[in-house]
Order: structure tokens, then C-alpha cells, then sequence
């Protein structure tokens, strides 16, 4: 090899260890079927999770908790990246100044001013919910919504108002339906179109 | 084989455990990046809710140039850049510095007890480095892997497969520290990276980083600059170096230039971390000497290592 190379085992072994990298990323395939959500004012999920450098600054830095590193079931991808867990807390994004933010070394969160920001879109898996499902009176998620996002009929059943949804999760947090919570935080985008029954299926309870 | 280029292995024994021991830059280098990473992980562990308004809440991870790099792509912000570039143009005219001083891996790797170096009697080889160019020429140059890794980290950032958070130095640490959050997987990986530091110090930092790589060639635009201009410095008498080949055996970066080189001032080694670990070991005087804007911070031969006889150190051509 020329002078400025590196040496025959050198590379052969480089080689090697790149293929069972490749393998070991192969067999981290994400097995959800739902991208993590994010913290608030992310530019895009794949300039996300191609920048984070899996510090773990903002899941330190969160007022709330509500931050946590995916775990492998969502592939080597997006391993350890933060993951917005509303059934952990909500997110306090106008009162705590943006904490994950202000922590990021790479300056991941810092795309969107507050009044833009939208963590997922929350929806109502109507057969699970107390009121809709099984007649009894609740609305525990329409008191905790600070933006108006969840309206009341003249019945007590809870409707959800789109627009107005910032995916904070304080609705998910809070919602008291058993073994899976009725109301759920989901990634923009891939929210269930058939309101009433749709995800009411194997999701595990809050999973998303 | 090219004209001009030939294997040099360089056999060192020690009798004795001269250049071992805690010697003044010893202490004041250990000092130095204690104190550093003690910051570094007060400042990992100190995250939490309410942001301190300690400016910056994470100094290290944004000083890290290849992040700072990566991040400027995406929107430069100078607030974002400025520990970077400041890291960066130290660099420049000095050196890589930031490995021997600063960074926290670094440190990590100079906490490990080696094995095979400076132990009473013991038997340390070089590997063999191919002289370049012959006698009276610098030898080294070889293109090390973490330069290939660099621009492959680099290339596949930009095409959006992040691998950056794999091999970032700072990130490495960090995440280790914080293991409460993700887990024991990063400590068992810095683990593996200490492991193999107790056979090759800086293993790591010589063959993969690919900060170390980008602060290599930092340095190497750097090279031109007189001594008197640089804050921190390297430089030879080459009339004064008998040609032991202990500079070379100490150095944990397993740089062998120092003894080979044929030059005189300052040597401006593109891999040299400028931790003074030859100097310490060179037994003539003035032969190397740690400078700062040419004023000697410190020279050789003036401690144990010049009392130490030059027997038992044999330079096999
Ligand atoms: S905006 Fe505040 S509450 Fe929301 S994830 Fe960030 S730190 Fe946590
Ligand atoms: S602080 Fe930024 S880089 Fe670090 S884990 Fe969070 S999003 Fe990723
Ligand atoms: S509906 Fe739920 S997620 Fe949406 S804004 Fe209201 S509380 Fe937050
Ligand atoms: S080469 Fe990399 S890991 Fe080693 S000291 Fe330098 S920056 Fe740190
Ligand atoms: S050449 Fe000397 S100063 Fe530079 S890294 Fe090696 S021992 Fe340290």
C-alpha cells in the first residue's frame, strides 16, 4: 500500500469491525410503529435524530421529567436520542423557558418560538374513554387542557379541537382510563383519522 | 517499499524507573486535567431544572469542534460557534493541546495504569514507523485511521446518518456519567475504551478520534509558525539529542518523530498532544523544551532523567 495508507490488517480489521456494525444496526430496527415524540421546536425528526448526540443534557435539564433516551425498540437510529413521554409529565414548554433547549449542545430545540410549537396532536380513542365508552361522567382531560384544545358536549363527552392541540400531554398524563389510556399524544402527521375506534387495538397502556 | 523509506524499530529497556516518577509537569499537567474534569462532570451533573445561567450550562459538548462544526451547518450562530473557534485557533498555533489538557476522555485515559511502560525493567517496543523521506527528514506522516474516520463521521453527518454521537470524545463521557438516564450500555463502552488504553494509552486518540483527527490537522495548518508566536510549543536542539530514542518510548502517543527528526526549533508534530511526557524523559540538557512565545516552560535533562545513565537504552537501526 502507499506510503499515506494504512496497513492491510489495519484495513481488513476496519473493514471487519464495519461489517458487524452494520450487522449489530441491522438487528437495532426500530419495532414500534410509531416515531418517538420529541421535545418542543424541532426543525424535522431526521435532522433530529441524525444531530442529537445522545448527550442526555435535556432529559437532565427538563423542568418536568417528561424527557427520556428511546430505548432500543425504536432502533439504533434514534437509540438514547430524548423521547417526550407524556405518561411521565406534561410539557411546561411556556414556563420553563425552554430548559431542553437551553441545554442542548447541539441546538436541536431551538427551531420553533412557543407559540408555534406543537409536540403531536392528541386524540381520543372514543371506546376507551369512561365518558364515551362506558357512560360514566369523567372529563378529567378537559380540565386539564390549558388551551382549549378538548371541548365538552351537552352529554360531558369530551371532542377534541385540533388546531388547538399543542401535544403538551397534560390530557394523556392525567387521563384515568383503565388498561389503556383514552386519550393520546400522537407524532404530527400519523394521528388516526377514524375518531372513535381507531388505535384501540394492541397499543400497550400510554404506549406510543 | 518507496526510495528513500525504510522500518526502524526501536527497542528501549529500562533498568530503572527513571521518568516514572511524579515529576513538576507531571503534577501540574494531572492538576490541570483534574480540575477540568471535575468542571466537566459538575457541569454534566449540574443540568437540571432551573438552568443555572451558568454561561454555558455544557462548555465542553459545545466546544467540541466537530459538534460545533456540525451544528454551525445547520444555522451558524457565532454565540454557538465562539468556544469552538477559540478551541480551534488555539489549535492552530500551538497544537493539540486540548488532548493532552483538556479533554475529558483524555484524562479518563491517562487515570488507567498502563501496562509495558516505564515498569521497572520492563521491555517496551515502538511499533515500527516507517521513516519518511530517510534520514534527516521527519518520519510519521502515516495517514492514521482517524482521519478516514473523520470524513466518513463528517460525509455521513451531512447525508443524515448521524454517527457523530458514537464517537464524539466529550459525548462518550458525558453519557457515561449520566448513566442513571441511559443506561450502563455507554459505561460499558467507555470501559472497553480504558481497556485498551492499559495496553496502549492513547490507543484512541491516536488511531480513531475523530476529534483528535480534526484538531491533527488543525494543528498541521499551524505548522509554519515561528516558536515566538505560539502559546505553547514543542522544541528540539537537535546538536544537543544523542539519539536515545527515550523522548520516543515516553511519549504516550507513540510518537516517534521527536527522536528521529533532524530539525532544530519548534518541531510542530501534527499528532503531538504537547504533554512534555519526552521532555521529562530526554536526559540531555536543552535538548527538548516545553516553550511558551519562546520563553522555556521547561527544559530536559535538568531532573533524574539526567543523573540516569544512558546504559540499557539501545537503539536497534
Ligand atoms: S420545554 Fe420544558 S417541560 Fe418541555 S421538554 Fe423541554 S424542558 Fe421539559
Ligand atoms: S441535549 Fe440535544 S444533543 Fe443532547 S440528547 Fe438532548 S437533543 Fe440530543
Ligand atoms: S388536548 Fe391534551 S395535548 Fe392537546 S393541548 Fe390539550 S392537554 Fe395538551
Ligand atoms: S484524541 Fe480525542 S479522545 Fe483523545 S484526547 Fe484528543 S479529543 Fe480526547
Ligand atoms: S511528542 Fe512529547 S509532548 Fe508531544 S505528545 Fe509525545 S511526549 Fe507529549
Amino acid at each position: 500500500m502507499g506510503k499515506l495508507w494504512v496497513s492491510r490488517r489495519e484495513f481488513l480489521g476496519m473493514a471487519g469491525a464495519g461489517a458487524a456494525a452494520a450487522a449489530a444496526y441491522g438487528l437495532f430496527r426500530s419495532r414500534q410503529d410509531l416515531p418517538p415524540l420529541r421535545p418542543p421546536g424541532i426543525a424535522s425528526e431526521e435532522e433530529f435524530s441524525a444531530a442529537c448526540l445522545r448527550c442526555q443534557e435535556c432529559v437532565r435539564g427538563c423542568l418536568t421529567g417528561c424527557l427520556e433516551p428511546a430505548g432500543p425498540e425504536y432502533g439504533a437510529g434514534k437509540l438514547w436520542t430524548p423521547r417526550f413521554n407524556p405518561d411521565l409529565a406534561r410539557c411546561e414548554f411556556e414556563l420553563c423557558g425552554r430548559a431542553c433547549a437551553k441545554a442542548c449542545p447541539a441546538s436541536l430545540m431551538s427551531a420553533v418560538p412557543d407559540a408555534e410549537v406543537r409536540l403531536g396532536q392528541a386524540f381520543i380513542t372514543r371506546k376507551r374513554c369512561l365518558v364515551w365508552g362506558q357512560g360514566k361522567p369523567c372529563l378529567i382531560c378537559y380540565e386539564r387542557c390549558r388551551y382549549g384544545a378538548i371541548e365538552a358536549d351537552e352529554k360531558g363527552r369530551p371532542h377534541m379541537v385540533p388546531e388547538k392541540c399543542t401535544g403538551c400531554g397534560a390530557c394523556q398524563n392525567t387521563c384515568i382510563a383503565e388498561p389503556q389510556k383514552a386519550i393520546i399524544v400522537y407524532p404530527l402527521g400519523r394521528v388516526p383519522e377514524d375518531e372513535g375506534d381507531a388505535g384501540g387495538g394492541g397499543r400497550k397502556r400510554g404506549g406510543v | 517499499m518507496s526510495e528513500g523509506r525504510r522500518e526502524r524499530r526501536v527497542e528501549v529497556r529500562r533498568r530503572s524507573a527513571v521518568g516514572r516518577g511524579m515529576t513538576g509537569i507531571r503534577i501540574a499537567r494531572l492538576s490541570v486535567q483534574l480540575a477540568l474534569l471535575g468542571l466537566f462532570l459538575a457541569m454534566a451533573w449540574a443540568a437540571s431544572y432551573p438552568p443555572s445561567g451558568f454561561y454555558p450550562d455544557n462548555l465542553f459538548l459545545r466546544a467540541e469542534p466537530l459538534n460545533a462544526l456540525t451544528t454551525a451547518l445547520r444555522g451558524f450562530s457565532l454565540a454557538v460557534a465562539l468556544p469552538a473557534l477559540i478551541l480551534l485557533f488555539l489549535t492552530v498555533v500551538s497544537g493539540r493541546f486540548f488532548c493532552a489538557w483538556i479533554c475529558p476522555l483524555g484524562t479518563c485515559f491517562d487515570l488507567v495504569p498502563s501496562l509495558g511502560r516505564g515498569k521497572k525493567g520492563g521491555l517496551r517496543e515502538i511499533r515500527p514507523r516507517p521513516l519518511q523521506g530517510g534520514e534527516g527528514k521527519d518520519g510519521g506522516g502515516r495517514l492514521r485511521l482517524k482521519y478516514l474516520l473523520l470524513v466518513l463521521v463528517v460525509l455521513l453527518q451531512a447525508a443524515g446518518i448521524g454517527l457523530l454521537w458514537l464517537y464524539d470524545p466529550v459525548v462518550i463521557v458525558n453519557r457515561a456519567a449520566l448513566f442513571a438516564l441511559s443506561g450502563y450500555l455507554p459505561v460499558i463502552f467507555l470501559a472497553l475504551l480504558l481497556l485498551a488504553a492499559v495496553y496502549r494509552p492513547r490507543f484512541w486518540c491516536q488511531e480513531l478520534c475523530p476529534a483528535g483527527a480534526l484538531f491533527s490537522a488543525a494543528s498541521a495548518l499551524g505548522k509554519k509558525l515561528p516558536e515566538k508566536a505560539s502559546p505553547l510549543a514543542l522544541r528540539k536542539e537537535e546538536e544537543r539529542c544523542i539519539h536515545c530514542g527515550r523522548c520516543a518510548a515516553a511519549c504516550p502517543f507513540e510518537i516517534t518523530e521527536v527522536a528521529d527528526t533532524r530539525r532544530s526549533g519548534r518541531l510542530a508534530l501534527a499528532d503531538c498532544a504537547l504533554c512534555g511526557e519526552c521532555v521529562k524523559a530526554c536526559p540531555k540538557e536543552g535538548a527538548l523544551a516545553l516553550t511558551s512565545f519562546g520563553a522555556t516552560l521547561l527544559g530536559s535533562g535538568r531532573g533524574k532523567a539526567a543523573r540516569a545513565s544512558t546504559e540499557g537504552v539501545e537503539a536497534v537501526g
